[in-house]
C-alpha cells in the first residue's frame, strides 16, 4: 500500500511540474480548445435535439416525404417541421386542417396538427414539383389514446 | 549541409541575387516602387505581432466556424444557401479572400487557417506556448523534385473540374475541405514543419501566386543587421519562437509567395529585425529570382478559371451548367477536358505566341524560355482583379444569405440572433457592370506597368524591351476586352 | 520629336472624343414596346439573352416548366415568382441601357445560383466606355513603346 501511495504521489508531482512548465497560457489554450472541439459541437447537437424534442421532421424532396409514415395520438397535438430538401413542394394533410402552400427550400415551416379520430390520413404535395409530383404523398396514422 | 551551413552560404550571395530596379521606377507614374512604410514602427503593433496570442486565437475561432461547416455539410439541410458551408465559404470567405485579404494583406489568412492546425498543434504538441523540444512526427524533408507549384497546379485543376458540384453542394464542400484537413494533419507528422501548406494546399497555390500582388510585406528591418548575426533563430527557432514553419528565410524573405503571415519570426528574432510593411501593389512581380514555369502556369490556370468560371456560373448557357453539374458522365467529362484545356493549354499556348513574338522582335538575344517565364508574371494583377469582378458578382446578388444562415447554420428552423428569416435582398446591382468594368480597367493598367518593367528585366536594351513588350500589350488587351465582354457585354 | 508626340496627342485625342460621340451610336429614337415570353426551367432561362432598346416599355411573360422559379432582374426593381401552370407578366421600361443578369428569385435546386439569363439593353454604353478606355490606355502604352523603342 505504502508503495502505491508513493508511486501515485510522484506521479503527481511529475505532472504538477509538467503543468507548471507549460504554462497557465498553455491551460487557456487548452480551454479555449476544449471548447471549440468539444464543448462547441456537443452544445450545437445538444440544442439541436433540445429544439426537435416534440417535433416531427419531415424532409420533402423530388419526389417524395422522408418519412412518409408518421404516428399520431387522436385529439393529441402533432407538432411537424417541414423542410423542402431542393424546391418548392406544398403539404397538405387530406381530411385535416394542415397544409402548406409553398415549402420554399432552405424555410423550415412549423405547423400542428391534431387528427379528432383514429385512422389514416394521407399528406399530399400540392404545388407542382416535377414529374413524379402526383405520387408524393405519406400517410399520418392515428391511434386510439 | 546543414541548415546553418546553408543559410550562411545562402546570406553571402543574398545581396547579388537581384538587378536593382532602374532609379527612381515608379508604379502608374507617381509611386515608386521602393516606396515601404512601416507599420511595425507602432511599438503596439510590434507587441501584438510578437505575441503568440495573436495568431492562436484567429485560429481558434475559424477552426471553430469550420467544425460547425463541417457538421452543417453532414448533417445540415442540402439547400446550399440555407446552409453556413456553402454561404459562409464561396460567398463570404472566398470574396473576402479576393476583395480584402490578397490584395491587402498577403497571404494573412494561411496565418489563421483552420485547415492545417490539428496538425500543427500534434507536431509542435502545444497550442500557444513554445516547447523546446522536437517536433513530433517524422519531420522528413519534403522531395526536392517536388518542391515546386506544379503539384499544387494538379490538384487546384482536378477541384476545378468538380466546381459546380463543390460549390453547390454542402456535402461536397465539407468532403474537400475535410480531406484537405486529413490529409494535411497526416502530413504535419511525416514532413517537416508546414511542408503541406507550401507544396500541397491548392488554396496555397493561388494565394502565394496572387500575393506577389499584395501591397504589405513581412521583410527584415536592416540587411546589414542580418548579415552580421550569425545565429539566424529566425530559421532554426529560439526559446522565443518557431524557425520559420514555411521553409522560408526571413533574412533572405525576397517574395510573399511562401510567407504565411505566421509572424514566428518577429518572434524569435533577438535582434528585432523584422518589420510589417505596406507598400505598392505588386511589387513582388517584379523580383527577378524564383521565378519558374511553375508559377507561370498558375498564373495561367488562374485566369483562365476567372473566364470559365464566368462563363458557366454568371452566363446565360445553361448547357454549360448542365455539363458543370454532372448531368451526365459524357457532358461533365467534356467539361472538364474542356476546362483543363483552357487553363492548362489554351492560355499557355495563347501566351506562348506572344512570347515567342517578343523574343523574335527583341532579336532572340535572351533564351525563349526565360521570356515566356518572365512575361507570365505581368498576367497577375489583371488575373486577380478580373477574379475580383467574378466576387462582385457573388458578393452583392448573394451576400445577404450571411445574414440568415448566422441565426440558422444548419437549416433546421432555429433563430439564434433573430435573423433567419432575412429574405434574399441584392445589394447595390445597378453598380454592378460599372464596379466589374473599372476592376478590369484597373487591372489591365497595371498589368500593362508590370509588363513594361518586366520586358525591361529582361532586355535590358531599351529599344529591345520597347519591341517585345508590344505582343504583350496586344495580348493584354485582348484579356482584357474578353474578359470585359463576359462582365458586360 | 516633340512634334510627333503633338501629333499624337492631338491624333488620339480626336479619336478619342469621336468614339465618346460614338458610344451612343444606334440609340433607338422611338420606344418600341416588346413581348418577351421566357421560360424557366432548371437551371437556365430561354431565351438566355435578350435584347432589347433603351427606353423599350418591356412585357415579359414568364412560364415555370418543371418546378417553381422565380425572377430577379438586376439593376431593376422587378422580383417575380412564378409557378408551374401559371403565366406571370412583368412590365417595366428599360431605362437602364447596358447589360443586366437576370436570375431565378426562388430556390429551385442546387444550380439555384447560377440559374442566370442575360438583358441586353442597346447601346451597351457601359461596354463600349469600357472598350474606348481600353483601346485609350493600349494605344498609349503602344504609343509609348513606339516612342521608347525608337529611342528618344
Amino acid at each position: 500500500m505504502r508503495t502505491f501511495m508513493r508511486a501515485v504521489s510522484i506521479w503527481g508531482r511529475r505532472r504538477l511540474f509538467q503543468l507548471r512548465a507549460v504554462g497557465t497560457g498553455e491551460i487557456v489554450a487548452l480551454a479555449v480548445v476544449a471548447v471549440v472541439l468539444v464543448v462547441g459541437p456537443a452544445s450545437v447537437f445538444a440544442y439541436g435535439r433540445w429544439m426537435d424534442r416534440h417535433v416531427a421532421v419531415v424532409h420533402a424532396r423530388q419526389w417524395q416525404y422522408a418519412p412518409n409514415v408518421l404516428h399520431a395520438t387522436a385529439g393529441v397535438p402533432l407538432r411537424i417541421r417541414l423542410e423542402s430538401d431542393d424546391v418548392v413542394h406544398g403539404f397538405k394533410v387530406i381530411g385535416l386542417d394542415a397544409q402548406v402552400t409553398q415549402l420554399i427550400p432552405g424555410k423550415s415551416m412549423e405547423l400542428t396538427v391534431t387528427a379528432p379520430k383514429p385512422g389514416t390520413y394521407l399528406y399530399m404535395c400540392t404545388t407542382y414539383c416535377g414529374l413524379k409530383h402526383a405520387m408524393m404523398f405519406g400517410k399520418l396514422i392515428v391511434t386510439a389514446p | 549541409m546543414s541548415a546553418e551551413k546553408r543559410v550562411v552560404a545562402r546570406t553571402a550571395t543574398a545581396e547579388a541575387v537581384d538587378a536593382p530596379a532602374a532609379p527612381r521606377d515608379v508604379f502608374l507614374g507617381f509611386v515608386p516602387v521602393d516606396a515601404r512604410l512601416e507599420l511595425t514602427k507602432a511599438p503596439w503593433l510590434r507587441r501584438l505581432l510578437r505575441s503568440r496570442w495573436t495568431t492562436f486565437l484567429p485560429t481558434a475561432l475559424n477552426l471553430f466556424l469550420f467544425l460547425v461547416i463541417l457538421a452543417a455539410g453532414i448533417v445540415g439541410t442540402p439547400v446550399g444557401n440555407a446552409n453556413i458551408a456553402i454561404v459562409f465559404i464561396w460567398i463570404l470567405w472566398w470574396s473576402a479572400l479576393m476583395l480584402v485579404l490578397v490584395p491587402f494583406a498577403s497571404r494573412l489568412w494561411c496565418g489563421m487557417c483552420p485547415l492545417p492546425v490539428l496538425g500543427e498543434w500534434v507536431q509542435r504538441f502545444s497550442l500557444v506556448a513554445r516547447r523546446w523540444h522536437k517536433p513530433l512526427g517524422l519531420s522528413i524533408k519534403w522531395p526536392k523534385k517536388l518542391r515546386s507549384m506544379w503539384l499544387v497546379n494538379g490538384v487546384f485543376l482536378g477541384v476545378a473540374a468538380f466546381s459546380g458540384i463543390i460549390t453547390t453542394r454542402p456535402w461536397a464542400t465539407v468532403a474537400l475541405l475535410g480531406s484537405i484537413m486529413v490529409l494535411g494533419t497526416g502530413l504535419f507528422l511525416v514532413y517537416e514543419r508546414r511542408t503541406f501548406c507550401r507544396y500541397l494546399c491548392p488554396v496555397g497555390g493561388f494565394l502565394g501566386l496572387y500575393a506577389n500582388f499584395a501591397a504589405i510585406e513581412i521583410r527584415p528591418k536592416s540587411q546589414p543587421v542580418c548579415v552580421g548575426h550569425k545565429s539566424k533563430e529566425c530559421i532554426l527557432g529560439s526559446m522565443a519562437g518557431h524557425g520559420c514553419p514555411w521553409l522560408e528565410q526571413p533574412t533572405n524573405l525576397k517574395r510573399n509567395t511562401y510567407c504565411g503571415m505566421c509572424f514566428e519570426c518577429f518572434r524569435c528574432c533577438s535582434q528585432d529585425n523584422m518589420g510589417l510593411y505596406v507598400r505598392p501593389f505588386g511589387t513582388d512581380l517584379l523580383v527577378e529570382s524564383h521565378r519558374g514555369l511553375d508559377e507561370s502556369w498558375k498564373a495561367f490556370i488562374m485566369l483562365g478559371a476567372a473566364a470559365v468560371y464566368s462563363a458557366t456560373m454568371m452566363g446565360p448557357w445553361g448547357t454549360l451548367k448542365d455539363m458543370a453539374n454532372l448531368r451526365s458522365f459524357g457532358g461533365w467529362a467534356l467539361f472538364a477536358v474542356g476546362l483543363i484545356t483552357v487553363l492548362a493549354g489554351v492560355l499557355p499556348a495563347l501566351h506562348g505566341a506572344s512570347a515567342w513574338l517578343s523574343w523574335r522582335l527583341a532579336g532572340r538575344t535572351v533564351p525563349l524560355k526565360k521570356v515566356f517565364t518572365n512575361f507570365a508574371y505581368h498576367l497577375v494583377p489583371i488575373g486577380l482583379l478580373a477574379w475580383i469582378g467574378f466576387s462582385f458578382a457573388i458578393l452583392l446578388p448573394n451576400g445577404s444569405y450571411v445574414i440568415r444562415v448566422i441565426s440558422d447554420p444548419f437549416g433546421w428552423g432555429w433563430n439564434l440572433f433573430g435573423t433567419a428569416h432575412f429574405a434574399w435582398t441584392p445589394v447595390l446591382t445597378s453598380w454592378l457592370p460599372a464596379l466589374q468594368a473599372a476592376s478590369l480597367l484597373f487591372g489591365f493598367v497595371y498589368s500593362l506597368d508590370v509588363a513594361w518593367k518586366i520586358a525591361r528585366q529582361t532586355f535590358p536594351a531599351p529599344a529591345a524591351a520597347a519591341r517585345a513588350v508590344v505582343p504583350q500589350i496586344v495580348l493584354l488587351g485582348g484579356i482584357t476586352a474578353a474578359f470585359l465582354w463576359l462582365f458586360v457585354g | 520629336m516633340r512634334g510627333r508626340r503633338y501629333l499624337a496627342m492631338v491624333a488620339g485625342g480626336v479619336i478619342l472624343v469621336a468614339g465618346l460621340f460614338a458610344v451612343r451610336l444606334g440609340a433607338s429614337p422611338l420606344p418600341h414596346p416588346r413581348t418577351i415570353t421566357l421560360e424557366a426551367s432548371q437551371w437556365r432561362y430561354t431565351p438566355g439573352i435578350v435584347t432589347v432598346n433603351e427606353g423599350d416599355p418591356i412585357t415579359l411573360i414568364i412560364k415555370a416548366s418543371d418546378v417553381t422559379h422565380g425572377f430577379y432582374l438586376d439593376g431593376y426593381n422587378v422580383t417575380e415568382t412564378v409557378v408551374p401552370g401559371q403565366t406571370i407578366t412583368a412590365r417595366f421600361v428599360a431605362t437602364r441601357s447596358g447589360r443586366w443578369m437576370f436570375r431565378c428569385a426562388v430556390t429551385c435546386g442546387p444550380f439555384h445560383p447560377y440559374m442566370i439569363g442575360w438583358l441586353r439593353v442597346q447601346p451597351n454604353v457601359t461596354l463600349r466606355l469600357g472598350l474606348l478606355a481600353l483601346g485609350a490606355i493600349g494605344a498609349t502604352a503602344l504609343y509609348a513603346a513606339w516612342e521608347e523603342g525608337s529611342g528618344r
